[in-house]
C-alpha cells in the first residue's frame, strides 16, 4: 500500500513537471481565433512537441490564459488591437512587432504587462503563435 | 494686530480639534485622499471611523482611472475576477464609485460607511489585474 502510495505520489510529480504552468496545461481555446495547423513537418519537432503544438500551445495562452484573461484581452483576438481593453491600458497593435521587443515585453518588460507572468518555454510558444499569425 | 493674533488661535484651534484624520466634510466627517498611479491606489488613511467619508480621488496615472468601493471580507488582492470580465474585479458587495477620471482630474466621492472591511480597485479593464487595489477598513 505503501509502495502504491509512492508510485502515485512520483508520478504526479512527473507529470507536473512535464506539464508546465497552470495555464498551459488547459485544453480550451477561443473559437475566434485563427486555427493553429493541424500538423507540422516532422523536421520540425522540438523537445516539447511539434511545431504545431507549440502554436497550438502559444494560441491557448494567448487566447485565453496570459494574466488570467490572454494577450487578446488587451491586443485584440489577433493582436491588431481594437480589444475593449485596448485603451484602458494603451495596448498597441502587436502584429509584425519584431520578435525581439516581443520577447522583451512577455519577459516582463512592459510596464503595464506586470500581471503577465510567463515561464521561458511559454514565451517562445507565444512567439511561435504570433509568428504562424504573421505568415 | 489684536484681531489678527485672535484668528490665529482661533485657526490653530480648529486644527488642534480637527485631527490629522479628517477634514473637509463637515462635523464628524473624515475626507480621505486616493491617489490612482498605473499600478496602485493609495490612500493618506486605511482606517477611519464610522460615518460620513469622503474619498477625494486624483488621478496621478497616465491612463484613465476610477475607483470603486466595495465591502467585503476578502483580501483586496484576492477579489475574484468579474464573472462577465474576466479583466475585472467582480463588485459583490460594491458600495459607491468614483466614474471615469481623465488624466490629471480630482473628483469627490461622500459615502456613509458602517464598520467593516472595504477594498477600493479600479475597476478599468485590466487595472485590477495592473495592481490597482487596497484594503480600507471603517472601525
Amino acid at each position: 500500500m505503501r509502495m502504491l502510495g509512492a508510485l502515485l505520489v512520483g508520478a504526479a510529480l512527473v507529470a507536473s513537471a512535464c506539464g508546465g504552468s497552470a495555464a498551459s496545461a488547459q485544453t480550451a481555446a477561443a473559437s475566434a481565433a485563427p486555427a493553429a495547423p493541424a500538423a507540422a513537418p516532422a523536421q520540425n519537432t522540438t523537445s516539447q512537441g511539434s511545431a504545431a503544438d507549440q502554436i497550438e500551445r502559444g494560441k491557448l495562452i494567448f487566447q485565453k490564459t496570459a494574466g488570467g484573461v490572454g494577450c487578446q484581452y488587451c491586443h485584440g483576438p489577433e493582436g491588431k488591437g481594437g480589444a475593449s481593453a485596448a485603451n484602458s491600458v494603451n495596448a498597441p497593435n502587436i502584429r509584425g512587432t519584431t520578435e525581439a521587443k516581443l520577447r522583451a515585453a512577455l519577459a516582463g518588460g512592459a510596464a503595464l504587462m506586470t500581471f503577465i507572468k510567463l515561464t521561458d518555454q511559454e514565451i517562445e510558444d507565444v512567439l511561435a503563435y504570433l509568428q504562424y499569425l504573421d505568415n | 494686530m489684536r484681531i489678527a493674533a485672535i484668528a490665529f488661535a482661533m485657526a490653530l484651534l480648529a486644527v488642534a480639534c480637527g485631527g490629522g484624520a479628517s477634514g473637509g466634510g463637515g462635523a464628524g466627517a473624515t475626507t480621505v485622499a486616493v491617489t490612482l498611479t498605473d499600478k496602485e491606489v493609495t490612500l493618506d488613511q486605511a482606517n477611519v471611523p464610522a460615518g460620513k467619508v469622503t474619498f477625494a480621488v486624483k488621478n496621478s496615472g497616465t491612463l484613465v482611472h476610477s475607483l470603486t468601493i466595495i465591502k467585503t471580507e476578502l483580501d483586496h488582492a484576492k477579489i475574484p475576477q468579474d464573472p462577465k470580465d474576466a479583466g475585472k474585479a467582480d463588485e459583490k458587495g460594491k458600495v459607491g464609485a468614483v466614474p471615469q477620471l481623465q488624466v490629471g482630474a480630482s473628483k469627490q466621492a461622500a459615502l456613509d460607511l458602517a464598520p467593516g472591511t472595504y477594498v477600493l480597485v479600479c475597476n478599468e479593464p485590466a487595472h485590477y489585474l495592473l495592481g490597482m487595489h487596497v484594503g480600507f477598513t471603517v472601525r
